[in-house]
């Protein structure tokens, strides 16, 4: 393991943690987001590029525009900006 | 929490009815709006106890002050006619009010409306369903906290033995693990002669296990139709109300620079899903994350030249059908492979040399059924959740 497995490794846990203490939804699907592209890096370095494409495509793309369509629809964008 | 809800309900609606067949000379409704008062004004001494019907509560409260400062006599009225519809919000506080009443006069000077309704039951009341009332509320906040302290309990267990399971599995990458055993040796070895594929794991999640891919796509294929049946009452709703797509969805994006980024980066995002797809076999990737791919190229079009442009070749309706289409036609290619004896025992479709594009096989095809399937997938969820009128 060298030592930008075990950085990436601590920013994921990181993410990880802090998805689940942030308050505004916006910025944890970022930071969620973010958590997919070190996953599909770390996927990468364990030799499986399969994995990392299906992961960025999906964890990256799809999923935080769906979260962020989904909040929009539900007007969960525009209360926080209001509160902030 | 369901039972402790139940439970109180039970018995508080019991305590009611025994309350109205004691005093037949008094209406069930006259005991209710005293709490209701009290509740409204002393929400704050007893509100940690009913989660419920506290909002309610309010509510009820300010209707009364109102109609109070209009016409008292006619304010009585009304709470008394609203009451057989709140009943079942109110009557923890109903159970509760006997106790605090009396504080909450005392604290309390707006309460000098409330008086006259306060006081024309409670000679009715008997004392001795309050104190039941007191012990009912006592359990059942004993249950809360019992309930809280079963929940940590749970919770807790609940992770040492996903830490001991973990703890228990054998180590990462040991010769003798039971992962590595012929099953893996033999994807290894023959997987090309088997499958005709370079890519070793399109060979194996399109050829071995085929079956499986099919189930993943009609999982997804499940997940789409679900949501349009669910959107569809929505839409039906829509069109009734003319609530529907807006402007900024027919025209796309309005940020300039966003939407210049993504009229540059769509062709080359649409072209890599592709080669992603069609070059399944023989490079990393395929059906599914070449699929995903094409299904946000999609929706990146959809975001930059708006719905009408999108509509041209991608719709809701065309979407299912072709996923419909790319199912069958992977159930009957895999169908026709497994009768025709699967797993290269015996088979009549040429694999092809190993390398070139039209080889491998099913595996090819295959992973443009899937891709489909997926693209469509992504597309459809994107669509239905913006805009329900886009078919």
């Amino acid at each position: 393991m060298t030592w930008f497995s075990i950085m990436l490794l601590l920013f994921l846990i990181a993410c990880a943690i802090s998805v689940f203490f942030i308050k505004r939804i916006m910025n944890a699907v970022i930071v969620f987001m973010s958590y997919s592209a070190i996953m599909a890096v770390l996927w990468l370095s364990l030799e499986s590029p399969d994995l990392a494409i299906t992961e960025a495509a999906v964890g990256c793309g799809i999923t935080t525009l769906l979260f962020i369509m989904v909040l929009k629809k539900i007007n969960a964008l525009k209360e926080e900006g209001d509160a902030e | 929490m369901g039972i402790i809800s139940d439970k109180g309900k039970k018995t508080l609606t019991s305590f009611s009815d025994w309350v109205s067949a004691n005093s037949p000379d008094i209406p069930a409704e006259v005991v209710y709006p005293p709490k209701k008062d009290d509740h409204g004004h002393g929400h704050d001494d007893h509100g940690h106890d009913d989660h419920g019907g506290h909002g309610h509560d309010d509510h009820g409260h300010d209707d009364h002050c109102e109609a109070a400062h209009a016409d008292e006599t006619h304010a009585h009225e009304e709470v008394l006619h609203e009451e057989p519809l709140k009943e079942a919000s109110h009557e923890e506080p109903a159970a509760e009010a006997p106790q605090e009443e009396p504080a909450a006069e005392a604290v309390e000077a707006p309460a000098a409306e409330a008086p006259p309704p306060i006081e024309a039951p409670e000679p009715a009341k008997p004392e001795e369903p309050v104190s039941e009332e007191a012990k009912l509320c006592a359990e059942v906040g004993a249950i809360e906290r019992s309930y809280r302290a079963v929940a940590t309990i749970c919770g807790i267990m609940l992770a040492l033995i996903l830490v001991v399971t973990v703890a228990l599995l054998p180590k990462f990458g040991m010769a003798n693990n039971p992962t590595v055993n012929e099953v893996s040796r033999r994807y290894l070895e023959e997987g090309i002669k088997d499958t005709g594929a370079v890519n070793t794991v399109a060979g194996m999640i399109l050829d071995y296990r085929a079956f499986d891919t099919l189930g993943e796509s009609i999982v997804l294929f499940t997940a789409t139709i679900t949501v349009i049946f669910l959107l569809q009452q929505s839409r039906r709703k829509d069109n009734e109300g003319k609530i529907g797509s807006t402007e900024a969805n027919l025209s796309g994006v309005r940020s300039l620079p966003a939407k210049v980024i993504i009229r540059i980066a769509l062709p080359f995002s649409l072209l890599y899903g592709i080669y992603v797809v069609i070059n399944g076999h023989l490079s990393p990737g395929g059906g599914f994350s070449g699929g995903t791919i094409i299904g946000a190229s999609l929706i990146l079009s959809h975001l930059a030249f708006g719905e009408r442009f999108t509509k041209r070749f991608a719709t809701v309706d065309g979407c299912s059908k072709v996923m419909v289409a790319a199912l069958l036609v992977y159930m009957g290619l895999k169908t026709y492979s497994v009768y025709t004896g699967a797993n290269g025992i015996e088979s009549i479709i040429p694999l092809g040399t190993p390398g070139s594009i039209l080889s491998a096989g099913l595996i090819f095809p295959l992973n443009i059924c899937v891709g489909l399937v997926v693209s469509c997938t992504m597309f459809t969820l994107y669509s239905l959740f913006t805009d329900w009128k886009i078919s």
